[in-house]
């Protein structure tokens, strides 16, 4: 594009007397914050006008090399069009005062011939555009999901010694296991075990009695498994 | 205390952010330590378990320094959280938030954009981009600090699973507050606590950003594990009760706006940051209203040194509850007027607040208090 515009220039220069007529050139500012042309060639003689139409932004214009000094006014958005004419050859870099780092312009001046400057060198590394444009598609936030399944409470047995019972079981996932034992109907021990898998509980110093033991497991989620029971007698 | 050398090639110094400090060592922002010089910053650690953090506050630059990687977390503890059983050692985890862009040599990039602040295209969790984290099936507390220079977050957990929120800036709140969505804007600090016993094992939940553009939504990831054990912690209905503040002795309106006629500045009542001026000068122990305005199109996370305040009133509507615990920093969003009541102690001296959307602290929204005595 710029090339089109270098080659342009001279091209109108011959063949036109007055080669500075309708060259003047338009820069956008966006509020994207960068502007739609970063950079335009002019003759010297000729203006370049900045608007800034549809923005809710503020922007402005401010020199940044040291060759030319211009800050246009800076208002509530959008702020009306300003221009500058330039008089002298050479090179001419602003900003946006607001965003100085994205917002960056240049304006060549050729001479009055049209003839062009030297190419300006190539921006440094840390100037150069890399867009992040790594998406995340927006169902795979969560995979799996709740647990919901019970565990299973299974293989119940009691093995009695004398006044010391070992209730023993089996779960199938990794959870709390409540052992309650009641004598003649009334509450007189509770025990819990952690496991995944098999376990046990055991229980001593019973007095005698006619025995009935509730075994609930809760799993990590919460879950209960079915409520077994089991019987025994400690003579 | 904290001993620190400055072994860069300009000024800088440390601020305790949340943190009760005498003003001395606080981190004013014109106490700087020059290149190669050092300074004893001495911490009386004298107030409730909170999650605090600690950066660079020479005015002017704090923007550029944060981002570049002057941010710490200072984690305070006190008796009352050890009492409630709340998750300890590698079930505690600190996550800062920042957002940053990148060079195409990996180096960060950082524009300055004095109106709306540095906003990144991507997220870095305690400093890796897109972390992944194994948890086991159990509950673990994360204390999550948002870094960033400006960006604010609304974080989701998953397809919106429970985050039980126990303390804000100030420390522990007086009840556990259940959310599905969290907002976090610059400076602000949430702790929550999450059941990850509840899913099943090889359940992945990504804790993401729902105001987040494409590369600025997915935050990290949690990979439920197998194990879990014989955890039996529940989240306590009460955690604690915060003391009563004295009756405020004045009502202070504070505009925020963007002055842009002569130079671009943010400023509070039409006034820019000036060292040499001090604009409020409470007595130590009282209290005030300050009503924060924003009639400007963008957020103002207001900060006040040294001291916490509480959140009085939102002209939005209600103030949540996750926001009624003690803070320093509160998000004032555009149009929006809140009220909050500091509280001027425990110490005496010249103290600021400031917005801490950095590129407007920096230019230079910030005013200076003087408690005195």
């Amino acid at each position: 594009m710029k090339r089109l515009v270098l080659l342009a220039a001279p091209a109108l220069a011959l063949a036109s007397a007055s080669p500075a007529l309708g060259a003047d050139a338009t820069v956008k500012g966006l509020d994207t914050l960068v502007w739609d042309k970063p950079a335009v060639t002019i003759n010297a003689g000729e203006k370049v006008t900045w608007t800034f139409d549809g923005t809710t932004q503020p922007h402005n214009v401010l020199a940044k090399s040291a060759n030319w000094s211009y800050r246009s006014e800076l208002g509530p958005p959008p702020g009306p069009p300003v221009s500058f004419e330039f008089d002298t050859p050479g090179v001419y870099d602003y900003v946006c005062e607001v965003h100085s780092t994205t917002m960056i312009g240049r304006v060549t001046v050729n001479d009055e011939t049209g003839a062009p400057p030297p190419p300006p060198p190539p921006p440094p590394l840390s100037e150069q555009p890399f867009p992040n444009d790594g998406t995340v598609p927006a169902d795979a936030f969560e995979v799996g999901g709740l647990d919901t399944d019970d565990p299973s409470l299974r293989r119940i047995a009691v093995k009695r010694t004398g006044a010391k019972a070992r209730i023993s079981f089996r779960v199938d996932e990794q959870s709390r296991v409540t052992v309650r034992l009641s004598r003649n109907g009334k509450r007189v021990k509770t025990k819990h075990a952690n496991t995944a898998g098999r376990g046990s509980v055991t229980v001593k110093r019973l007095k005698a009695g006619r025995y009935k033991a509730t075994i609930v497991a809760r799993d990590l989620a919460g879950n209960a498994s079915r409520t077994r029971t089991a019987s025994f007698s400690v003579a | 205390m904290v001993k620190q050398t400055n072994t860069l090639s300009f000024d800088s110094n440390v601020h305790l952010h949340g943190g009760y400090v005498p003003a001395e060592f606080v981190g004013h922002p014109l106490d700087v330590i020059p290149p190669g010089a050092s300074f004893e910053y001495r911490y009386p650690n004298d107030q409730d378990g909170a999650y605090l953090w600690y950066h660079d506050h020479a005015h002017g630059r704090t923007a550029r320094t944060l981002y570049y990687g002057l941010v710490g977390t200072y984690v305070l503890q006190d008796d009352r959280e050890e009492e409630l059983g709340l998750p300890v050692g590698e079930y505690d985890v600190p996550l800062v938030i920042q957002d940053h862009a990148f060079n195409k040599d990996g180096s960060f990039r950082y524009a300055e954009n004095v109106d709306v602040g540095f906003f990144g295209d991507t997220i870095l969790v305690n400093g890796a981009i897109a972390p992944r984290m194994a948890v086991e099936r159990r509950k673990y507390r994360f204390r999550i600090l948002n870094a960033s220079n400006a960006r604010g977050y609304r974080l989701v957990l998953g397809g919106g699973r429970e985050m039980i929120q126990v303390a804000s800036d100030g420390g522990l709140l007086e009840k556990p507050v259940r959310r599905k969505e969290i907002p976090i804007f610059p400076a602000e600090r949430v702790e929550v606590v999450i059941d990850f016993g509840k899913f099943t094992p090889g359940t992945q939940l990504v804790l993401r950003n729902e105001g987040g553009e494409a590369s600025t939504t997915a935050v990290m990831r949690f990979d439920v594990g197998r194990g879990g054990g014989a955890e039996q912690f529940r989240v306590p209905k009460r955690l604690r009760r915060l003391p009563e503040l004295p009756e405020p002795n004045a009502t202070r309106r504070l505009d925020l706006a963007l002055q842009s006629s002569s130079t671009v500045q943010w400023q509070i009542n039409g006034l820019g940051f000036d060292p040499a001026r001090v604009d409020i000068r409470p007595r130590l122990g009282s209290s005030e209203i300050w009503q924060f305005t924003n009639p400007s199109n963008r957020v103002h996370p207001m900060h006040l040194h040294g001291m916490l305040f509480r959140i009085r009133e939102r002209s939005t509507g209600v103030v949540h509850k996750a926001d009624r615990g003690w803070k320093d920093t509160v998000a004032v969003q555009p149009g929006e007027r809140v009220e909050v009541q500091p509280w001027f102690g425990p110490y005496a001296g010249r103290y600021v607040f400031h917005c801490h959307n950095l590129e407007h602290g920096d230019k230079a929204m910030m005013l200076q208090l003087e408690v005195v005595e």
